[in-house]
């Protein structure tokens, strides 16, 4: 469904990707885990070319995607949820959900309104669809996100970082939605801080540090038994901050709230 | 008092056909400023740098120079060119081109203003350039813009009293008229300036209400 190779990316003199291969399968839930700046979030956005990338391929669908590509038809196939929800503030939260079906997809203003309502009504926000977003809160902003993505019927969700800006206690109402998502067999490729989360949902877990892919592993090997040393460390320091938080009686931590259980999930390890 | 009613009755008519034209020549001139202010903000903001290079020296020749300078280059200088123009065309161009450039700014401003995020969410969802200007990066800037677009039609609508010095009859030159008839320069004069006052101050207070509708981030 998403495949890369040796995909690189630079920011001015920074080199943010160094020749990263990926590959995410139908119905597939990877996450990608690793230090701020390593270069997760640049890879979600090369996939849909928001970042042009400097070297490598990038395949979805089995369709590479080049300067002469189609992007708009291409990134239809790959709805995207953002760390700062970027809904529209002038629309309503069903305007923002329907605005792409009825602009892009050319779907009449009537039946794109009841699509609209079945999508907030799954996301739990059956009440809030004449709602401007500036009246939500983090939590249901970004379930409106969630279901304006999944209006294009989008075969694969890039979620990148959809839990970061929002308060403790809001995380988990956006995790049970994706949980649920996750359930129906949605193919997924996730951004994360949330660990317990990754670890929970994911068949397969990419540890990504300095632009690179370190290690790749299903969700309960690189959980429990990592390889690299690097993986162990950013493990050990995860570990720390959760027992920290909790040490300080902070529930905020979502980590501690989701204990990682583990998920039997297909082997990927064959290919 | 007296004053006051006799001018009231005897010039009250004259001086308000003025506001006809007043009103005439903001009219146009903004129709003008508005085309010619979009063209300059698309030109300095696209990729082209010869279109940009163009734009900026638009805004700055105007910016650097005086209004009415201007005007009489359009209207007197242009004549040495046998290009003789009325003066309500020549003050309508005038005007234009002055504003063009200052809304030029404004509008470029507005459209820079609105997120990145907004034209990204937009790419995500397939939408394409012309739609996401329409849908979702214009209705943004219009909001963010209508402050200093009603500050600056209040203010279009005060230079137009410039048309004076090239003999269009609005509502300064008809009032400047009636002063040097009557000699009662600081009633006529006065009286010219409630009516300014009452045609700006409601925009003022239009814009102000319109603001409201700004949805909150």
């Amino acid at each position: 469904m998403i495949e890369t190779v040796g995909l690189a990316k630079r920011f001015g003199t920074l080199e943010v990707l160094h020749g990263v291969d990926l590959r995410v399968d139908e119905n597939e839930k990877v996450a990608v885990i690793g230090p701020s700046g390593s270069g997760k979030s640049t890879l979600l956005r090369c996939l849909n070319w928001l970042e042009v990338p400097d070297g490598g391929r990038v395949v979805i669908d089995g369709e590479e995607i080049t300067p002469a590509s189609d992007l708009a038809r291409v990134r239809v196939k790959l709805g995207m949820v953002f760390q700062h929800f970027n809904l529209f503030p002038h629309l309503t939260a069903l305007g923002n959900v329907i605005e792409a079906p009825i602009q892009v997809l050319r779907m009449p203003r009537r039946e794109a309104e009841a699509w609209g309502r079945e999508l907030l009504r799954q996301v739990g926000l059956a009440d809030k669809a004449d709602v401007h977003p500036g009246r939500l809160s983090g939590g249901q902003k970004q379930r409106v996100a969630i279901a304006r993505a999944l209006a294009m019927r989008p075969k694969a969700l890039l979620l990148d970082e959809v839990t970061s800006a929002l308060d403790p206690e809001l995380v988990g109402e956006v995790l049970s939605v994706l949980r649920r998502l996750a359930r129906e067999g949605m193919t997924m490729l996730i951004v994360t801080h949330e660990m317990g989360f990754a670890r929970e949902v994911a068949d397969r877990v990419v540890f990504m540090d300095e632009g690179r892919v370190v290690e790749v592993g299903r969700s309960e090997q690189i959980f429990t038994q990592p390889r690299s040393p690097r993986l162990q460390k950013f493990l050990r320091a995860v570990i720390e901050r959760v027992v920290m938080d909790e040490a300080l009686g902070d529930e905020g931590s979502p980590a501690s709230r989701e204990p990682g259980a583990p998920r039997t999930s297909p082997d990927h390890s064959k290919r | 008092m007296d004053v006051y009613r006799d001018l009231v009755l005897h010039y009250l008519p004259y001086i308000l056909q003025g506001v006809t034209v007043t009103i005439r020549l903001t009219f146009f001139s903004l129709l003008l400023s508005i085309v010619l202010g979009l063209v300059g903000a698309i030109a300095r903001t696209s990729r082209s740098r010869i279109l940009r290079g163009l734009a900026t020296a638009y805004v700055e020749i105007i910016r650097g120079t005086p209004a009415l300078l201007q005007l009489f280059i359009i209207y007197f200088g242009l004549a040495n060119y046998q290009v003789r123009l009325s003066g309500m065309t020549a003050a309508i161009i005038a005007l234009g081109v002055l504003g063009g450039a200052y809304l030029s700014e404004t509008f470029r401003a507005g459209i820079e203003a609105v997120d990145r995020g907004q034209v990204e969410a937009a790419k995500s969802l397939g939408m394409r350039g012309p739609v996401i200007m329409r849908r979702i990066v214009l209705p943004q800037a219009v909001l963010i813009i209508l402050p200093p677009f009603g500050n600056f039609v209040i203010g279009l609508i005060k230079d137009t009293s410039l048309a004076l010095t090239i003999s269009v009859p609005e509502l300064m030159y008809r009032s400047y008229d009636v002063s040097s008839q009557t000699f009662r320069s600081m009633e006529v004069f006065t009286i010219a300036g409630l009516i300014y006052l009452a045609i700006c101050y409601p925009l003022s207070r239009g814009v102000k209400y319109l603001e409201r509708f700004r949805p909150p981030q």
